[in-house]
């Protein structure tokens, strides 16, 4: 007998697929859309003359293509442009088209699902001695940009997921594994240096259940990787594990929501050393309060941030979005202002850290 | 490389919404049904999209035939109601929109539902009356069968007019006693109530027996009950019922019970059985024991719920609900007098905040509720349940669970629902993480170190 299924479980878990992972919109709306995302982020680390100002404006687009009702696919990729500067003198930048991601998802049956990425290595690759800085920063796991790499080289991904109803709850497990090839990625001294991402391997596992009229999603997933090489030296950096929790329930009238998520990166390798074990929590609450068609959500944000069990950051923002419809275009605007610390893991002391980001994410159908 | 941009903007061009002809998502979804004529998902899609459309009279006949293959879904309910609504069949949206209050999963929209149906049982009820009074030549003339039975209140007689709402009281319980029976036909007490007060209309506000056969009659009641309520002393009461012939206003043979106050919900199923057996009707074993139960034991809380019922009947809705609510609050296990608050509350709130609740209302009041997936998917074609694009059930969790193994380079927020957006967990950038250029600069200079063979 096929089991029941709930419509309820669907809405929140579709959102905080996005919200919660960056899912593209493939996994959220049935209709084919264009999305562009122009956003600028930027953290001021610092004060008076050794104040570094790390900057990133990008122009990410994603191409959402519903084949059918059980295949669908999206393409993202993104312009970005990041650079750091110190004393009002830019150090260091880079610019260019990142990669672009071609995913596919085709449902089998009623509970099983096989997910298809490849990896385009349309970004910028070989990163000279100058550019390094503002690529090395945007990687960072504690800060929030919206684009994290220029580019990772050309890679397949492959993943199953499967999905039951378990009592009150829906169950979904899966598990998936990247693989990607060498490229050229730094230029010292006209010296090109290759390198190549290890392979990943990913489990998740996840529950989510209707709650009253909201929705309560719990999920962790363990990535685990086998060994980058970085032209003649091997590493293994650790594995992560990523735990989320997100609950979304209207609340007198209002649609209020809290969700959370733990980063933690066991004790592994990097170039030249011991890369520590790290842990980064975050946790978002947020509403939803609504004018006619028009949508506001204000949010606040805190991110802690320790390396080796020694804290090493923390992070409050502060951030409003809204939403409004003209049509077949939906227009996204946001903005956000962060504060926080950043603590040196040898001494304690202090770097004081602010920031802002703001977005104007169109949606067209 | 070039190569590949080249690609990539040819993808882009035919990605392009528009670019592609799209099918109907009307004609989409009755292919679907086609497929699968039995398919509930199926259905209630097609439903929603011929409704979204104002194809009333199309969407009416595939919801309630989703209803019927399974009753238990909440969203064919609802627009089995709103469709049925807009068609003037009010008794079919009552009774669809009854369902979603069992099965349905928005709050919000269940509270829509509450009040519209407070608004919408008395709009039926009118127009049920109204209809029999205008066809009463026609309906006197087609005796109904003595197996239906309408209960109007009963007749107060006595001192303490305090106990004068109990003709309602036990009118209705004895409706709810009555309707246990399978083999019986029970007039709802509303409408019932509507009939009286039009023919009241009709003769100048008298209402006496004759009057009531005269309803019976037009309600198509073969049997009538006709009660009394005599207060004896302080605290004692006698309860009598008779039954009435609707065709000729005959008077048969009574129950009379006879006892103190305290002892009123024992009387009053002393009452009912004593009916049951005039009317010569056998209770099942199971029918019997239903008949035993009794929504209170508190005297005052019935009272209070009497009171209600008189308010409500008298049109003063904020008094009915406070005095539902008093019935609630002495005996919170007092189901029926919840409902009633309920009810009346939110017909009385959203009467008085200006609120109009009507189809329209309800509707909207679903949005951000999980099942806004379920009708969204329906206008775009999809019947949901298993879409990959999105729905309810366990599509959502699949969803997820890809999104998780298979993340996108760029962290987009595209949902469009009404949750807040949060930032997403990072990914791994492998090159950055491996030399350890990934932590934010505070001072001085990163360098990378890569050791020659």
């Amino acid at each position: 007998m096929s089991p029941r299924l709930d419509p309820r479980r669907g809405l929140a878990a579709l959102a905080t697929a996005g919200l919660l992972i960056g899912a593209p919109a493939a996994a959220q709306d049935a209709s084919r859309a264009v999305i562009g995302a122009p956003t600028v982020t930027t953290y001021q680390i610092g004060t008076g003359e050794t104040q570094r100002t790390v900057s990133q404006t990008t122009m990410p687009i994603v191409v959402l293509l519903p084949m059918s009702q059980r295949f669908s696919m999206d393409l993202s990729t993104a312009f970005a442009t990041s650079g750091v500067q110190a004393a009002g003198v830019t150090t260091s930048r880079i610019s260019g088209l990142t990669d672009t991601q071609l995913r596919g998802n085709l449902v089998l049956g009623e509970n099983m699902l096989v997910t298809v990425g490849l990896n385009l290595p349309t970004g910028q690759y070989l990163i000279p001695e100058a550019q390094q800085e503002a690529a090395g920063q945007i990687g960072n796991d504690f800060l929030n940009y919206a684009v994290s790499s220029m580019g990772s080289g050309l890679a397949v991904t492959g993943g199953l997921a499967y999905a039951r109803p378990l009592g009150a709850w829906n169950l979904g497990v899966g598990g998936s594994v990247r693989r990607s090839t060498e490229f050229a990625a730094f230029a010292v001294e006209d010296v090109e240096y290759r390198f190549t991402p290890a392979d990943e391997m990913r489990l998740r596992l996840g529950v989510d259940r209707p709650v009253g009229d909201g929705q309560l999603d719990l999920g962790v997933s363990y990535s685990t990787f086998g060994e980058d090489i970085a032209d003649s030296t091997s590493v293994s950096t650790g594995d992560r594990i990523i735990a989320s929790a997100a609950l979304a329930l209207p609340v007198r009238g209002v649609d209020a929501f809290v969700s959370a998520w733990n980063l933690f990166r066991l004790e592994g390798e990097q170039v030249g050393g011991i890369a520590p074990r790290e842990n980064v929590f975050n946790v978002t609450t947020g509403l939803s309060l609504t004018w006619g068609t028009m949508l506001v959500q204000p949010n606040v944000e805190t991110r802690l941030w320790t390396s080796a069990g020694v804290r090493a950051g923390n992070l409050m923002s502060v951030g409003v979005r809204a939403r409004v419809g003209f049509g077949a275009l939906g227009v996204y605007p946001s903005v956000g202002l962060s504060t926080g610390t950043l603590f040196d893991l040898t001494d304690g002391s202090e770097t004081r850290l602010s920031g802002f980001r703001g977005s104007l994410t169109v949606r067209w159908n | 490389m070039r190569s590949v941009h080249r690609a990539l903007v040819c993808l882009l061009l035919v990605a392009a919404p528009g670019a592609a002809q799209r099918q109907d998502p009307i004609a989409r979804l009755e292919a679907a049904r086609q497929r699968s004529p039995q398919s509930v998902p199926a259905l209630r899609a097609l439903g929603i999209a011929y409704y979204k459309a104002q194809r009333y009279q199309e969407a009416a006949p595939v919801l309630e035939r989703a209803r019927t293959l399974d009753p238990r879904d909440g969203l064919s309910s609802l627009y089995s109601g709103l469709a049925a609504e807009a068609l003037q069949d009010l008794t079919g949206a009552r009774r669809a929109y009854e369902a979603y209050l069992t099965y349905g999963v928005s709050r919000r929209t269940k509270e829509q539902i509450r009040a519209r149906l407070v608004a919408l049982a008395r709009q039926e009820a009118v127009a049920a009356a109204k209809a029999a009074v205008a066809d009463e030549a026609r309906l006197a003339t087609v005796p109904g069968s003595p197996l239906t039975i309408a209960v109007p209140p009963l007749t107060f007689r006595g001192t303490d007019t305090t106990l004068k709402p109990l003709e309602r009281g036990l009118a209705e319980l004895l409706i709810t006693d009555l309707s246990r029976s399978a083999k019986l036909t029970v007039v709802e007490r509303d409408r019932m109530q509507a009939l009286a007060d039009e023919i009241a209309l009709g003769s100048g506000g008298a209402v006496d027996s004759g009057s009531a056969v005269r309803a019976g009659r037009l309600i198509q009641a073969g049997t009538l009950v006709n009660g009394l309520i005599l207060q004896q002393g302080t605290t004692g009461l006698t309860l009598d019922a008779r039954l009435v012939s609707v065709a000729d206003g005959r008077f048969g043979e009574g129950t009379t019970v006879t006892n103190t106050l305290d002892a009123l919900f024992a009387m009053e199923k002393q009452l009912a059985f004593g009916l049951f057996e005039r009317l010569g009707v056998q209770l099942t074993p199971a029918e019997r024991q239903l008949v035993e139960r009794r929504p209170t034991t508190n005297l005052n809380a019935f009272l209070a719920y009497s009171r209600g019922l008189q308010a409500a009947d008298d049109g003063r809705f904020e008094d009915a609900a406070r005095y539902f609510d008093d019935a609630r609050s002495i005996d919170p296990g007092f189901g029926l007098a919840a409902l009633r608050a309920q009810a009346t509350t939110a017909a009385v709130q959203a009467a008085s905040t200006g609120t109009q609740v009507n189809a329209t209302s309800i509707e909207a009041s679903i949005q951000g509720s999980p099942e806004a997936a379920t009708v969204q998917a329906a206008v775009t074609g999809s019947t949901s349940a298993v879409a990959v694009n999105g729905g309810g059930g366990i599509s959502g969790t699949l969803a997820t669970a890809s999104a998780s193994l298979n993340p996108p380079a760029v962290a987009v927020q595209t949902t469009t629902s009404s949750a807040a957006p949060a930032a997403p967990a990072p990914q791994r950038d492998a090159s950055t993480s491996t030399t350890a250029v990934d932590t934010p600069v505070r001072t001085g200079t990163v360098t990378i170190i890569i050791r020659r063979p």
